[in-house]
């Protein structure tokens, strides 16, 4: 019962896309003549063009519409839709209206602009399939909000588990969990990369994956004689496994949350530069001529 | 005359309770002291302990707007300590003699006047006796000496913030108790005192944090198990150390704290009040005092007027003061409401006194005579008064509020499919209700209580003939009435029954045989999660689902998987009734639901009578295989329908859906529910179950059986023809809607007077979301209303740009599972 939005509607936008598709490609077929080739100073050309500037137009103002929610112009999924299909458009639409022609001028830095636009919104797209899947797969069934909670109540009991035993051990896992590291810098977060350390003997390890500590308590149990020692180790060694499963996962939807932010700053900004740039291109082809 | 101490007394009229109405009685008695004596008699040492006890700066409203005041007290709405302090000023000012510290043990009624005993064992006489003391309870005390509100003993914490660095002892183990320890534990040593050896009374959430609280050594808190208090020594001086002397299983332990603060529950009025020998209504909970149209109750010589009579409203409850004190001494006067009553019958065809009218509507319709005057006068008042009239002149002049109601002749009072929130009762002309064929109703004849009772859309139209007279009464007034008459309640289910079993069966019976069989016809109550019966059963019954959801639970290869859910107005079991007759499937209640048990041969007597229907009946069952073997078949799809009748989606009329596997997490559904709501957003995405690709943010399901409408003061809760259930402008922020709400899907907050505009979000990224709410100002309950009060829907849907938001009905339920497909 629920598509995704290139399925909205019965693909009604691919089918409006492949419509105007045929009227692009028979207007710039249409131009046959000897005096001078297809370019956007024809009759044709300044078709193709307005028309572009027109669709470029309609999808920058997906930005206006997402944000407009009194109104009743469609719905967003179905706005969102026809902008992707027409963004599948755009780009024909214009090679047809310039011909392909480029140079150093405003005319050509519209056209950049306006790929990086694109391609932008590709991958933008490309997230929007596909993210929600990875985002759920990696949750699994949980909120975000749950698995802070969790790892903070986790945390508190490591902690506490341990000062049951001897002080190095205490001192070693306390270390263990400061050091997590959950503040990370931009990159780190981008790429989940995981900076956790630990003090061993006045000495700072690395802790990824919560391995260090895993191995150390995986080693420490058959060396243990105390049976009360022995428990605490086990728990311990459960709790860190959680930990590096909660870690994961927390450090993975950071990731996705940032990806998916990402993209819209560099589709965001250069929609603004491209329409400038339009703007320019028009008035110095029409006043400039 | 304040604070008269004495072995015996005698007055009058006596005043128990001095909350407003009995602040409000007294001052009109007051009124009279040249010739009338009277005493006010107040369990605490300081007044109106309801009130009191309301948290700090809480603001208090004076609803019902439409109503006037009359009282020598004055009421407007302002904060809790406004108001206390106004009252205690003019309770001195008119010279109320009111005696605090009094509470009461028995009264006892001599031909000449009643003798009141109170705690301290003095005894009060008095001729006539007002009883005002509300449904709060009086708190259990603690009983030893020196036990009684102070700085040292308290029964309440209404702020936790005020103590600090102290020792504190809390005695009790309930919620309350917990509540309070656990509040306190942070900033002071805390004790919690437990007579038994377990916490065995509390919730589930607050076993758990005392639990934790208790073995964890780092927060500041212990508790003594089988332990009770044997004495107290107050402290020297204010601030000072006192003594809790307590009774250990290891022997006497003594404590020294700052505080103690008892928590040991409340004693309910009801008992109290009926060994005064006061008759209620009924065994029912919520039942009220059977009392006369002057607050007399059966006992002659003891009124109750407030809470306790079954007005809750503080401005309802200071005019009864002030009209039992005129009842009592024999003056006749107008009730505070007559303009009210007037204006209700405004615009009716005849000319006639509005008590007049009042008396003769009772007379009218045999269901109203079972009622009490005072009962049948509120229900007028809070009705809406509806005529149909052809005259176009007479139409076309405006109604306000409290005025009748004109409507033109021939039209619809409410549609099939709608939604009702209203109870009809036909006073004179005619009404037609069309569903398959049409039934002329009689003037005295009642309607519309399927929507009422059932929660579900109507099943039939209702049109309002031509000069015909109608009393429309909200959902809310039909149940409390209902609740507190049994006559009544048990006249109006007869006809839900006879018009639900019309509707399913159409029954060509004789009147006689069609009505004894409706007789003897029984309901059954299910819980959440009881079973109704179970596969395999011999079946005896077939059942027709009054209220709620029942789920059919097959078993596919070992396990049990959920095939279909059946609402109002469908048969449960009927598959056994043909052919084999072992129920096929096992029948479980998914929310709170109520059936009616129609046995084997009462089925087949209503089924045969009307052939045709077997037809229907029997392509229902083809159809109803049909689904649930598919949906058995499909382990994904009954787990799906499984975890969606969990979360309560059963009840639901209108529940919004997340699939995961669309959604980016955006947010901008709940940025358009904050835009298109005074900034705050109704929905919660980032909270509520998921499993799979479901995803249940927390949001209003537009219950069929609205939780939250119970228990509404100003009855600011509404559903509208299409099922959305909204709050509206008169909430007083009372939070009750909140509490009752299984789904945590209301909050208490304060609107966002200025959003940010379009542009500034669109350039600057400005914000205008917020799930956080300030504590200053007056709270309002706000919730999801489906976007009933705008165009094109919920806002939610219309804003999700990868459209894995959706509104869902249960009925569609079943095609919303085949998702994938």
């Amino acid at each position: 019962m629920q598509v995704n939005i290139l399925q909205f509607s019965k693909r009604r936008y691919l089918k409006l896309s492949l419509v105007l598709l045929g009227i692009c490609m028979t207007l710039y077929l249409s131009q046959t003549g000897v005096d001078q080739p297809p370019n956007g100073g024809t009759w044709q050309g300044y078709v193709l063009g307005s028309l572009g500037a027109f669709v470029i137009g309609l999808l920058a103002w997906q930005g206006v519409r997402k944000r407009s929610y009194h109104s009743t112009l469609g719905t967003l999924q179905g706005w969102t839709s026809m902008h992707v299909y027409l963004g599948f458009l755009l780009p024909v639409i214009v090679v047809l209206h310039t011909n392909g022609q480029v140079g150093f001028n405003v005319h050509t830095v519209a056209f950049c602009l306006m790929f990086v636009v694109i391609l932008s919104g590709f991958y933008g797209m490309y997230l929007m399939l596909v993210m929600p899947r990875l985002s759920q797969q990696n949750l699994a069934n949980e909120q975000v909000v749950d698995l802070r909670l969790a790892l903070s109540a986790l945390d508190e009991s490591l902690i506490t588990l341990a000062s049951q035993g001897q002080q190095s051990l205490g001192e070693l896992v306390n270390s263990a969990i400061l050091l997590t590291e959950t503040k990370q810098s931009f990159l780190n977060r981008l790429l989940a990369r995981d900076t956790a350390k630990v003090q061993i003997d006045s000495q700072l390890a690395d802790n990824k994956n919560q391995q260090t500590m895993i191995n150390y308590l995986a080693t420490q149990i058959p060396d243990s004689v105390k049976q009360k020692e022995v428990n605490i180790l086990h728990q311990l060694l459960t709790g860190f496994s959680k930990r590096q499963i909660l870690l994961h996962t927390l450090r993975k939807d950071t990731q996705y949350n940032i990806i998916k932010k990402l993209w819209l700053t560099i589709h965001i900004p250069f929609t603004v530069s491209l329409i400038v740039a339009l703007i320019g291109h028009v008035v110095s082809v029409f006043f400039y001529w | 005359m304040a604070n008269v101490h004495g072995s015996t007394d005698s007055f009058d009229i006596a005043i128990i309770g001095s909350g407003p109405a009995g602040l409000s009685a007294a001052a009109r008695a007051a009124y009279y002291q040249s010739n009338t004596s009277h005493i006010l008699l107040e369990a605490f040492s300081s007044q109106s302990k309801t009130i009191h006890d309301y948290q700090k700066r809480k603001f208090v409203m004076a609803e019902p707007g439409f109503l006037n005041l009359r009282s020598e007290m004055s009421f407007t709405a302002g904060t809790r300590e406004q108001i206390l302090e106004k009252w205690l000023s003019e309770s001195e000012h008119l010279s109320l003699n009111i005696r605090y510290n009094a509470s009461i043990i028995s009264i006892d009624s001599t031909p000449d006047e009643f003798a009141i005993t109170l705690s301290d064992g003095d005894i009060v006489n008095a001729k006539n006796i007002v009883l005002a003391i509300g449904c709060q309870g009086n708190p259990r005390q603690i009983g030893v000496e020196h036990d009684g509100n102070s700085d040292f003993i308290r029964y309440t914490l209404s702020d936790p913030a005020d103590f600090s660095d102290k020792v504190i002892v809390v005695i009790g183990a309930g919620d309350a108790a917990i509540e309070n320890a656990m509040a306190l534990c942070a900033e002071n040593q805390v004790y919690i005192i437990n007579r038994k050896n377990e916490f065995s009374r509390a919730k589930e959430g607050n076993l758990n944090q005392i639990l934790g609280a208790i073995n964890d050594d780092s927060v500041s808190l212990s508790s003594l198990y089988t332990t009770t208090v044997a004495a107290i020594e107050l402290p020297d001086a204010p601030g000072a150390l006192g003594q809790l002397i307590l009774d250990t299983p290891t022997g006497q332990k003594v404590i020294e704290c700052h505080h103690v603060i008892a928590r040991l529950g409340a004693i309910a009025p009801r008992a109290l009040v009926e060994s005064f020998g006061v008759n209620f209504a009924n065994a029912n909970a919520d039942a009220l005092p059977e009392l006369d149209a002057q607050y007399q109750s059966n006992v002659p010589g003891l009124y109750i007027i407030g809470a306790l009579g079954g007005f809750p409203l503080i401005k309802q409850a200071m005019n009864q003061g002030y009209d039992v004190i005129e009842h009592i001494l024999g003056n006749e006067i107008q009730a505070a409401d007559y303009p009210l009553l007037q204006g209700q019958f405004s615009r009716l065809p005849y000319v006639m006194d509005a008590e007049a009218i009042l008396t003769l509507y009772k007379k009218r319709v045999p269901m109203f005579k079972k009622m009490s005057m005072l009962a049948f006068r509120e229900l007028i008042i809070e009705s809406e008064i509806v005529r149909s009239t052809a005259d176009n002149t007479l139409l076309s002049t405006s109604t306000s509020r409290h005025e009748t109601t004109l409507v033109p002749s021939d039209t619809f009072l409410y549609e099939k499919g709608e939604y009702g929130g209203m109870f009809y009762t036909l006073i004179e002309g005619n009404v037609a209700l069309s569903g398959e064929e049409t039934t002329q109703l009689k003037a005295g004849q009642f309607f519309g209580e399927n929507s009422l009772l059932s929660g579900h859309p109507h099943y039939n139209s209702a049109t309002i003939g031509d000069e015909s007279i109608v009393i429309a009464t909200p959902r809310r007034i039909m149940l409390k009435l209902m609740m507190s008459n049994e006559v009544i309640n048990q006249g109006i289910d007869r006809m839900f029954v006879a018009r639900l079993i019309d509707s399913v069966f159409k029954p060509e019976l004789p009147a006689q045989q069609l009505d004894q069989l409706i007789d003897s016809l029984s309901s059954k109550s299910l819980n959440a999660g009881q079973t109704l019966y179970e596969r395999d059963a011999h079946g005896d019954a077939v059942y027709l689902v009054r209220s709620g959801n029942i789920s059919l639970v097959n078993n596919n290869d070992g396990h049990n998987v959920i095939s279909a859910q059946r609402s109002a107005g469908e048969l449960v079991g009927q598959i056994a009734m043909m052919g084999n007759p072992i129920y096929q499937d096992s029948a479980i209640a998914a929310v709170k639901s109520s059936v009616l048990v129609i046995a084997r041969s009462d089925f087949f007597t209503l089924v045969s009578s009307n052939p045709q229907k077997i037809q229907t009946l029997q392509g229902d069952v083809s159809q109803l295989l049909k689904q649930q073997s598919l949906i058995a078949a499909s382990g994904q799809d009954s787990h799906r329908l499984a975890f969606l009748l969990e979360q309560g989606i059963g009840e639901a009329t209108n529940a919004m859906l997340i699939k995961q596997s669309l959604c980016i997490g955006c947010d901008n559904c709940e940025t358009a529910c904050a835009s298109t709501h005074q900034g705050v957003s109704r929905l919660n995405r980032q909270i509520g179950a998921i499993s799979g690709d479901i995803h249940i943010p927390n949001a209003c399901q537009h219950c069929q059986e609205p939780h939250c409408m119970k228990d509404c003061p100003t009855n600011a809760i509404n559903r509208n023809i299409d099922g959305q259930v909204s709050i509206d402008d008169k909430c007083i922020g009372c939070g009750n809607c909140a509490s009752n709400c299984p789904y945590n899907a209301i909050t208490m907050g304060n609107v966002v007077e200025k959003q940010a505009g379009l542009w500034s979000r669109l350039l600057w990224g400005a914000k205008d979301v917020t799930h956080a709410h300030s504590n200053e100002g007056q709270k309002k309950a706000l919730k999801c209303d489906a976007c009933s009060s705008i165009n094109g829907g919920p806002a939610c849907v219309r804003a999700c740009p990868t459209g894995a938001a959706v509104r869902v009905n249960p009925d569609q339920l079943i095609s919303m599972l085949r998702m994938d497909s």
